[in-house]
């Protein structure tokens, strides 16, 4: 958690940044109000707006106890007096107030809408993917002002991080898709229905997702054999 | 004809010879990875309960596994990545760990062939995880990802 693992992307390399409670270089003396304002509207405590590979284009519909959950959690953990590097990015994506106009463009804050017509698993996989679990930022293309293309959801996306392919995870739109099992087992162990183990990224995220509970597993799975794109994107 | 140009002769097909050694390990390597692809994919259908579970098929398959496993890190040589391999370069680079991943997935498999032999289902579902999870602990960081 305290940061640094570069992220390559056409624009440069970004370094996430060090998030232990630790008071200089980490995020150890936010507020709660700052936590949740970092992750809904992608503002810092300074004021200054992020760059989107900090995906708060989908954390902004957590709820507020989550992100109660989630702050205990990074406070519980050592804080690590450790700098990280500045995002190393091509001009003219290296000036930050250009992001306001980005934001303006292309980010409405938003809460998570449950679908009444849909299962209670359905709705709880729709919150963890388009929320917390942020699928949508690698398997969705992206639109020509590098937003999140939610008209073409989940439906993969030929240039993602790290120059990776990644694939469609709508099952609804795919010519063989996959079936619930066949989901369950790709968060739980990283198997792929021929027999294939996720290499990559998708094998680290694994790594977070084979933790889930059964029951929010079960959720995704749900949702992702028949997603829809999040209802006020 | 000379020596000299006998051993002209000889080293000139050394280096024909060599980037033919490497493809031949890079599609043995890919054969053997397919073998091991089916095996699990025929073990995970178990696992989900699409087909009866078999104690004795887990065996099969295990040990099959094992086979293909048998002598994988000579199937690598150094620099045998590029072209269609999905071998990333940093494998020789980190030899090392690359060897202790393989040696990892080894132990994994000797450890379903065991569970198998016992025929304790749970015990062979959770090693069959285990044998999943030091396939994706090598993928994650020596496998040029693809779709």
């Amino acid at each position: 958690m305290s940061g640094g693992v570069a992220l390559a992307t056409d624009f440069g390399t970004f370094y996430p940044p060090n998030i232990t409670p630790d008071n200089v270089h980490g995020i150890g003396f936010w507020s709660q109000t700052e936590f949740n304002h970092a992750m809904r509207h992608g503002i810092s405590p300074d004021g200054d707006p992020y760059y989107p590979s900090f995906p708060y284009t989908s954390y902004t519909r957590m709820t507020d106890a989550d992100l109660g959950d989630l702050k205990a959690y990074l406070d519980s953990l050592p804080a690590i007096g450790k700098a990280t590097p500045e995002h190393d990015l091509g001009f003219p994506f290296n000036l930050r107030y250009g992001l306001h106009l980005w934001q303006w463009l292309n980010f409405t804050p938003e809460t998570f809408l449950p679908n009444s017509h849909q299962s209670a698993a359905w709705n709880r996989g729709a919150y963890i993917v388009t929320g917390p679990g942020h699928c949508g930022e690698c398997h969705s293309p992206r639109t020509l002002t590098m937003a999140m293309d939610t008209g073409v959801h989940l439906q993969g996306n030929e240039a993602g991080p790290d120059g990776e392919q990644v694939p469609g995870i709508d099952m609804s739109k795919r010519n063989q898709p996959w079936l619930l099992d066949d989901l369950l087992f790709a968060i739980q162990i990283g198997m792929t229905p021929d027999g294939d183990f996720f290499g990559g990224s998708m094998a680290e995220v694994v790594e977070n997702t084979s933790q889930l509970t059964a029951a929010d597993q079960h959720a995704i799975a749900t949702y992702l054999a028949n997603p829809e794109p999040p209802s006020n994107p | 004809m000379s020596v000299k140009s006998l051993l002209a002769g000889v080293a000139a097909c050394l280096l024909i010879a060599q980037p033919t050694v490497a493809n031949d390990a890079v599609t043995e390597r890919e054969d053997r990875m397919k073998t091991l692809g089916s095996e699990a994919k025929t073990m995970a259908s178990m696992v989900k309960g699409r087909s009866a579970f078999d104690a004795d098929q887990f065996s099969f398959s295990a040990e099959s596994m094992a086979d293909a496993m048998e002598g994988m890190l000579d199937l690598f040589p150094a620099g045998s990545h590029g072209g269609d391999s999905a071998a990333k370069a940093k494998i020789w680079d980190n030899w090392e760990d690359f060897s202790a991943k393989n040696q990892a997935a080894v132990n994994a498999i000797a450890g379903l062939m065991n569970a198998a032999d016992e025929g304790n289902e749970k015990a062979i579902k959770k090693a069959f995880g285990m044998v999943g999870k030091s396939c994706s602990g090598c993928h994650k960081k020596y496998r040029i990802k693809r779709d």
